[in-house]
């Protein structure tokens, strides 16, 4: 997973819980890394989920939602660092569709090693996009607080329905995103 | 917890901070070394690269020349082209770049190669094709231009590469030799045609040459005049081969032979064909014998002629490299490996000298006998296995050769099997016999009439009859007189010339079998002809003739077909 994902995870909870916060749940966690991070790294994603699953514990909010929060956060931060990937699309179905074909083939140049998850799109009609998510690692949630992000930053009414279709050899969520 | 411990505690996670933020820093520079490292290395590949492809684009000796792909705007320019290309063109770079490469083109550029250029390029093919085009001095010069489009990651195409090499030079070339060889080509058929009409006319005085040596020969000679009578028959029969052959081999060279396709009983030709040797043979002590396999048809399509001419080739030419043993001239039905079709493979086999093996490969070629002694013990001009050869090809055949130096050969050929349909006409194959008892009472009644338009072969015919006992002989000029005496009187017998003037042979024939629709009768006609070329004999029996005769006439012929006319005649009676 690459560092930008826990440097911005980190800012965050300094952001919203405060230093001491980030010190309490590094403290509480193993990690290889020691939560040394830079944004170029590379590090193992089952650090990940040890930092919010102590944010968890420390902060009283579940699993889930501080994943789902920090990928709707995580999307604003994308904007600001990466402005380029947003100059095509005009509505969040659009930025949407670029991800797989776009975004993560532009990723992939910069950093081949790169593990990233598969975002396969179709229209269903004008209004329903259907999303499907796959990946080695169980980062759904993650994925729904991006495509959350996506549908507030284009102010786009969207309803997201969700179907967990996981199996032995990877994690897959199906979203059907409608417009209002 | 008071305010020491509080700033303690503080100050212990700042220095934990420092101690975080210092690794991240060292892992952060650590990782930019690495990706410069990697960043420089693979600069120095992309470069050695770009110069090496710089060095072969700018250096290439043909021209090179790259657009954008921009249809829009009076379409694709130029924004590069190379040393050769400039000079290939005559333009100096500057007044190529951003150029619309039809500046090239002209009056002469082929509109439908352009068509087809743009489609492919509209299309992101590539393109290959031979194009005129102009210099900047107006000289027009021949390219041959090769046009790939270049794509992005995304697939669209963003440029266009064309390689063009020059070839006016190779042009001129090839037009000045498809010149050469149309000129040598049209000699070749001048010299063809030239040989063959030569032949042709040579044929007829030696018709007459050969008729009266042997109207001679049986007339009350000595022993030594006997002896030099045949001699000079002989003699001019053997250049009557020759000129056969010759006339055979410029017909197939000049492209002028046809195929004749009629029904006939293959079993009958093979039959035939050993008959026509069987006196030879005998002659020589070599026993000659064939067989059929059952699986052939009883009657098949092909050309008659030319079937009948291979195996004469073979046969003789068996005959003539065996001295003991055995000719065997065998058929059966194949199926052709290539494409599973029925096919039927006919050998010769004989028990003669043999080919040697460093000759074998050249048999079939002109004049290769298999040594020039060959030549002057055996004779023949060496065209024989050539002109077979080239009709078993003609016929989509094959043909070749199998042979121990001392113990023999198999010349085999195989040719298309095609069953004769029940409605086809089948050609009625003459068994070749060469004795007939018919007696010269019976010849000496009939009438009949001969039509020729040269004096000296009617002289020759009238002779050549009367010897056999048969004096009622009436003339006809050509086809016209002829079916005037028809009309006066009744003939036993026709004999008819191919060519004649005012109305040939064959108008007559098919006019005579016309009239015969409505009379019922049926008069038996004798074609003669100077044409050796085989397919004139189905010629002649396809518009209705019964018999033929190849000129000279040979005396024991002329009574083996008359004695055939009298017998089926008395067998219709009985």
């Amino acid at each position: 997973m690459k560092g930008v994902v826990f440097t911005e995870l980190l800012d965050m909870v300094e952001g919203k819980f405060g230093e001491d916060m980030v010190e309490d749940i590094l403290d509480d966690c193993e990690l290889e890394s020691d939560g040394a991070y830079t944004t170029v790294g590379t590090y193992d994603h089952k650090e990940f989920i040890k930092i919010v699953t102590a944010l968890s514990k420390h902060s009283e909010i579940s699993v889930k939602d501080i994943v789902i929060q920090y990928g709707h956060h995580l999307f604003f931060r994308f904007n600001k660092l990466m402005p380029e990937f947003f100059e095509g699309p005009k509505s969040a179905f659009e930025f949407l569709e670029s991800v797989h074909n776009h975004i993560h083939v532009e990723v992939k140049k910069l950093y081949p090693d790169a593990a990233l998850p598969s975002f396969k799109t179709h229209r269903q009609s004008s209004d329903t996009l259907i999303m499907i998510y796959t990946s080695k690692c169980p980062f759904a949630d993650f994925a729904q607080g991006l495509i959350q992000g996506t549908a507030d930053f284009y102010k786009d009414d969207i309803q997201i329905k969700t179907e967990d279709k996981n199996s032995d050899s990877e994690f897959c969520r199906v979203f059907t995103l409608t417009k209002q | 917890m008071n305010k020491s411990e509080e700033a303690e505690k503080k100050l212990s996670r700042l220095k934990k901070r420092i101690v975080r933020e210092k690794k991240a820093r060292a892992e952060a520079e650590k990782l930019l070394e690495e990706k410069s490292r990697e960043i420089y290395q693979l600069n120095q590949k992309l470069h050695e690269e770009a110069r090496l492809l710089e060095a072969t684009v700018i250096n290439a000796k043909d021209g090179i020349v790259i657009t954008d792909a921009d249809f829009d705007n009076d379409g694709p320019k130029i924004i590069y082209a190379n040393k050769a290309f400039s000079h290939i063109t005559g333009y100096d770079l500057d007044e190529l770049i951003g150029q619309n490469p039809k500046m090239l083109q002209g009056v002469d550029t082929d509109r439908g190669v352009l068509d087809n250029l743009r489609e492919s390029l509209y299309s992101g093919q590539s393109f290959q094709a031979e194009l005129k085009n102009y210099r900047k001095n107006g000289i027009p010069y021949w390219l041959d231009i090769g046009i790939v489009p270049v794509k992005n990651d995304d697939g669209k195409v963003t440029h266009f590469a064309a390689i063009e090499r020059d070839i006016t030079q190779q042009k001129n070339n090839q037009k000045e030799l498809k010149e050469k060889k149309e000129q040598a080509e049209a000699a070749n058929v001048a010299k063809s045609e030239f040989l063959a009409n030569m032949s042709h006319e040579i044929r007829t005085p030696m018709n007459a040459i050969m008729g009266m040596t042997e109207i001679l020969n049986s007339s009350d000679l000595n022993k030594e005049q006997k002896e030099n009578v045949e001699i000079l028959h002989n003699s001019s029969r053997d250049l009557l081969f020759i000129l056969n052959d010759i006339l055979d081999i410029s017909k197939i060279e000049a492209g002028e032979v046809k195929l004749e396709y009629v029904s006939f009983s293959i079993k009958k030709v093979l039959e035939q064909s050993v008959e026509l040797f069987s006196g030879m043979a005998k002659e020589k002590e070599i026993k000659i014998d064939w067989k059929i396999n059952k699986e052939i048809p009883e009657n098949i399509v092909s050309d008659l002629g030319r079937i009948q001419q291979i195996l004469k080739n073979l046969i003789s030419n068996a005959l003539k490299f065996t001295d003991k043993g055995t000719i065997e001239i065998s058929a059966k039905k194949e199926k052709q490996s290539k494409n599973n079709k029925d096919i039927i493979y006919v050998e010769v086999k004989d028990t003669g000298i043999g080919i040697p093996k460093e000759k074998i490969n050249q048999i079939f070629e002109k004049f290769m006998q298999a040594d020039a002694s060959v030549n002057r013990k055996f004779g023949g001009t060496g065209l024989g296995l050539t002109i077979t050869q080239k009709l078993v090809g003609l016929m989509n055949g094959e043909i070749g050769v199998e042979s121990k130096e001392g113990q023999g050969s198999v010349f085999w050929f195989t040719l298309p099997l095609v069953e004769a349909s029940k409605e086809d006409t089948i050609i009625n194959i003459m068994p070749y016999k060469q004795e007939y008892n018919v007696n010269k009472k019976e010849l000496s009644k009939l009438h009949i009439l001969s039509v020729d338009d040269h004096p000296v072969n009617q002289l020759f015919i009238r002779k050549l009859l009367k010897k056999i006992g048969i004096e009622n002989v009436d003339q006809a000029e050509d086809g016209q007189q002829a079916l005037y005496r028809l009309k006066e009187k009744d003939y036993d017998v026709v004999l008819m010339d191919c060519q004649m003037p005012n109305m040939d042979g064959y108008q007559a024939t098919k006019t005579i079998r016309k009239r015969e629709k409505i009379t019922g009768k049926h008069i038996p006609i004798i074609a003669l002809t100077a044409n050796a070329m085989a397919g004139d004999k189905e010629k002649c029996l396809k518009i209705g003739m019964d018999y033929y005769l190849s000129k000279p006439i040979r005396m024991r012929d002329i009574v083996s077909i008359i004695s055939n006319v009298i017998i089926n005649k008395n067998s219709m009676k009985s």
